[in-house]
């Protein structure tokens, strides 16, 4: 930028030479290793910055080369394209190239990227279907309110809907959804970051106006993010109204094509096994006390309908169990859990033989002295009701009922606080319910990061073996 | 609080704290003084700087604005890792200069 001095440009080459010094070491250690996504995924920070700043300074070549060097970065992180000998030996050439580009242009030259750029192009050539290079070259603009906000080749869109699940648009506002609420915009970005990819964000600055207006009321903040998770989780997880997100696809007007690209995608879904959690999530005292409350009541079998209640205590309806009246209506889907808990109007389980129910893909067997929970591969929201109700009936059964999370992937934190609440309300009938075979590190890391140690589960006077690694 | 040094129309603002809710009215009326008064090219030395939160991050995109509006730009030094990810993550960087901070 023309106003910009000097000295201003003479440290933003000091910067960016540091920055292409860490992507040469990440490339050299890159090739041969196995996190190829991990590496682009660094690297791609590094020239997103120095194509988005060489921008301010008018340096056309050097920006130019960044941007192709983004387009193949995405690729790799997206495994559409493998990090082998061709493309580090490719990407290590534009890196030298940006080195000269920098020293060029910042001293008055205009200089084309050249031969580096021919190399990138070269490597896509050879190496994806044409399909994939037309797409490559062909880019799609998500738009809100007709504002344009995100330009992403089609192919990019393509690779990161099959590497990291459905890409979304997110629109938070930093005053309403961050601030009061007590987050900083940091945080807010960490807990992103635990539940899907960043790709890119953009900050509406022309609604926040200059020193001379007032202290603005809102800041938008756009996230386009992918994520394994539905829209209802991702709500949860990140504390956004679900009229503040909507899916790429969606916003296109192409669900059938976004479907149908989506639709190969499983054996690359590198989500598997990942703990959902809020960012800085811990388990809810309100609400595991709720739901702890519900459990006792529905296994003094008082259930009536939608109602519960206790001989010393006024009926309790569900929406006073869990009163959260200025929540959106979609937050009330996970706050409703607890107070359901009534096997009494519980629909009836599939039977899987004479010992055996199966409650949705939850199985409860009681062909041995202790009744058994088998838990499937995900235990998130979507099996809140089988769970609850799964739970419910082995506890009236038995007064041992061991639970098996060995084959558990993942395991959200409402989840979490069913067993929690479960594992509290038995215990203080005196009933138990334990683990049974071995558990995985999703279900320990998910425990620890909503706070339960061995410390908060001896407080809590529950069984820490249940949910956390010897 | 704020430490400004003045050369023309180029002014560094030494901001002696974390650039959050409860310091950025007093912030915000001095870096408008500045702006009113001249000052096209704005850096804002954040060395002492470790947090920001949503209000003072608005605060600086309406300095950049502000400073944009007037031809000139605005210019973060020594910002901390941090923040200088935080910035960038969100692209701000398109719109004006971080510099990280240097260790020692």
């Amino acid at each position: 930028m023309a106003s910009l001095n000097d000295t201003v440009l003479s440290e933003f080459i000091e910067d960016a030479r540091e920055h292409l010094a860490s992507a040469e070491s990440d490339l050299l250690e890159a090739e041969g290793g196995a996190e190829h996504a991990e590496t682009a995924s660094k690297i791609l920070d590094s020239v997103r910055y120095l194509k988005g700043a060489s921008s301010l300074f008018g340096l056309r070549g050097f920006k130019r080369l960044s941007g192709r060097m983004e387009l193949v970065l995405e690729l790799v992180r997206g495994e559409a394209l493998a990090l082998e000998k061709e493309a580090v030996d490719a990407l290590l050439a534009s890196v030298d190239r940006l080195g000269e580009l920098l020293e060029l242009e910042a001293a008055g030259d205009s200089v084309e990227p050249g031969a580096a750029e021919d190399r990138l192009e070269e490597l896509l050539v050879l190496n994806l279907p044409m399909d994939d290079l037309n797409r490559a070259a062909r880019t799609r603009t998500v738009s809100h309110h007709e504002r344009e906000l995100f330009e992403i080749a089609e192919i990019i869109l393509d690779v990161t809907e099959s590497g990291f699940g459905t890409l979304y648009l997110l629109r938070f506002d930093l005053i309403a959804d961050v601030h009061r609420k007590g987050l900083t915009p940091l945080s807010l970005i960490r807990k992103m970051s635990e539940a899907g990819q960043i790709i890119d964000c953009k900050i509406d600055i022309e609604a926040v106006g200059g020193l001379a207006d007032s202290a603005s009321r809102n800041i938008p903040l756009y996230v386009l993010f992918a994520s394994n998770l539905d829209k209802s989780a991702i709500a949860a997880t990140l504390d956004i109204a679900t009229k503040d997100l909507w899916s790429v696809q969606e916003l296109f007007g192409n669900d059938s094509g976004g479907s149908a690209r989506r639709s190969g995608s499983d054996g690359r879904n590198k989500e598997s096994g990942k703990a959902i959690l809020p960012g800085e999530g811990s388990i809810d005292v309100e609400d595991l006390d709720a739901m702890e409350k519900a459990f006792d009541l529905a296994m003094q079998g008082k259930g009536r309908g939608n109602e519960v209640s206790t001989e010393d205590e006024e009926p309790v309806s569900v929406e006073s169990v869990t009163a959260d009246t200025d929540s959106e209506p979609e937050e009330t889907v996970l706050r409703d859990i607890p107070a359901a808990a009534d096997p009494v109007s519980a629909p009836e389980p599939d039977r899987g033989g004479e010992d055996v129910e199966m409650f949705g893909k939850i199985k409860v067997d009681r062909s041995s002295p202790e009744t058994v929970i088998t838990l499937p591969a995900n235990v998130t929201v979507e099996v809140a009701v089988p769970l609850r109700d799964a739970v419910l009936s082995a506890l009236n059964r038995s007064d041992t009922v061991a639970v098996d999370m060995s084959s558990v992937e993942r395991l959200d934190i409402t989840m979490l606080q069913v067993l929690v609440a479960a594992q509290k309300s038995a215990g203080s009938r005196g009933k138990t319910i334990q683990r049974v075979g071995d558990i995985s590190g999703t279900v320990d890391r998910c425990a620890r990061m909503a706070g339960l140690d061995e410390e908060r589960m001896r407080l809590e006077e529950i069984e820490a073996g249940l949910f956390l690694k010897a | 609080m704020a430490e400004v040094t003045r050369q023309g129309s180029s002014a560094t603002v030494l901001i002696g704290e974390d650039v959050v809710a409860s310091m950025a009215e007093d912030l915000r009326t001095e870096l408008r003084d500045l702006v009113e008064g001249g000052v096209t090219e704005l850096t804002l030395d954040l060395i002492q700087t470790d947090m920001l939160d949503s209000i003072g991050m608005g605060l600086l995109i309406s300095a950049h604005n502000s400073v944009r509006d007037g031809g000139g730009g605005l210019r973060l030094v020594n910002v901390s890792p941090d923040i200088a990810g935080l910035l960038r993550s969100m692209r701000l960087e398109n719109h004006f200069i971080i510099e990280e901070r240097r260790d020692g």
